[in-house]
């Protein structure tokens, strides 16, 4: 398992790689939750995306992009993710 | 019954479904909760399965409609999304109107 610190890098070089974002922002939100039922480890964060790709796509569509963007890390590293995508007009 | 066909069955055997981590009334999860309040704050019945009780469903659902986390909530039998887009169509009063909709039909 990772560390929070790593997890939030491992997000936040992925989501470049696929969305070539114009601004990522990762809050780390673990500490709210610890111990809850079923948290199992992992981390919880809030990402706030911002990039053209998101352009024209609905909700469900980004959201989508940015589960595909962190790939097999939100299996075991990512317990929670809060998810804001927006295209810079939006931001 | 095959569990994906057990959950084919339940999102479109009701016009709105919320899968969550315990009951409205005692929701195990701050995301479930909010997104089970931003549901019941529109005033439309819906179905809800808890998760926790079910963990074939818990399993699954995730490859269901390859959506990976919890809460999923269904309208109409369709993924609408997770507590974030729930959250952010109930501001916008999308959500209600979507709910009236479905409800309507059923």
């Amino acid at each position: 398992m990772m560390n929070n610190e790593e997890r939030i890098n491992m997000i936040k070089e992925r989501l470049k790689h696929s969305l070539s974002p114009v601004s990522i922002d990762i809050i780390d939100d673990s500490h709210k939750h610890a111990g809850h039922a079923s948290a199992k480890g992992g981390g919880h964060f809030t990402v706030t995306v911002v990039a053209e790709g998101f352009d024209g796509k609905s909700l469900i569509q980004r959201h989508r992009m940015v589960y595909e963007a962190i790939g097999d890390g939100m299996k075991s590293e990512i317990h929670a993710l809060s998810i804001k995508a927006k295209t810079p007009n939006e931001a | 019954m095959d569990v994906l066909d057990r959950i084919k069955e339940q999102v479109e055997g009701n016009a709105i479904v919320i899968y969550m981590k315990g009951s409205p009334q005692l929701p195990a999860c701050g995301f479930s909760s909010r997104a089970a309040q931003a549901l019941g704050a529109c005033g439309v019945e819906f179905a809800y399965v808890n998760v926790l009780e079910d963990p074939e469903i818990f399993e699954n659902l995730p490859r269901y409609a390859d959506w990976p986390t919890f809460p999923q909530i269904y309208i109409n039998g369709e993924l609408v999304g997770g507590c974030d887009i729930t959250l952010e169509l109930y501001q916008s009063g999308e959500l209600k109107k979507m709910m009236e909709e479905a409800s309507a039909k059923a």
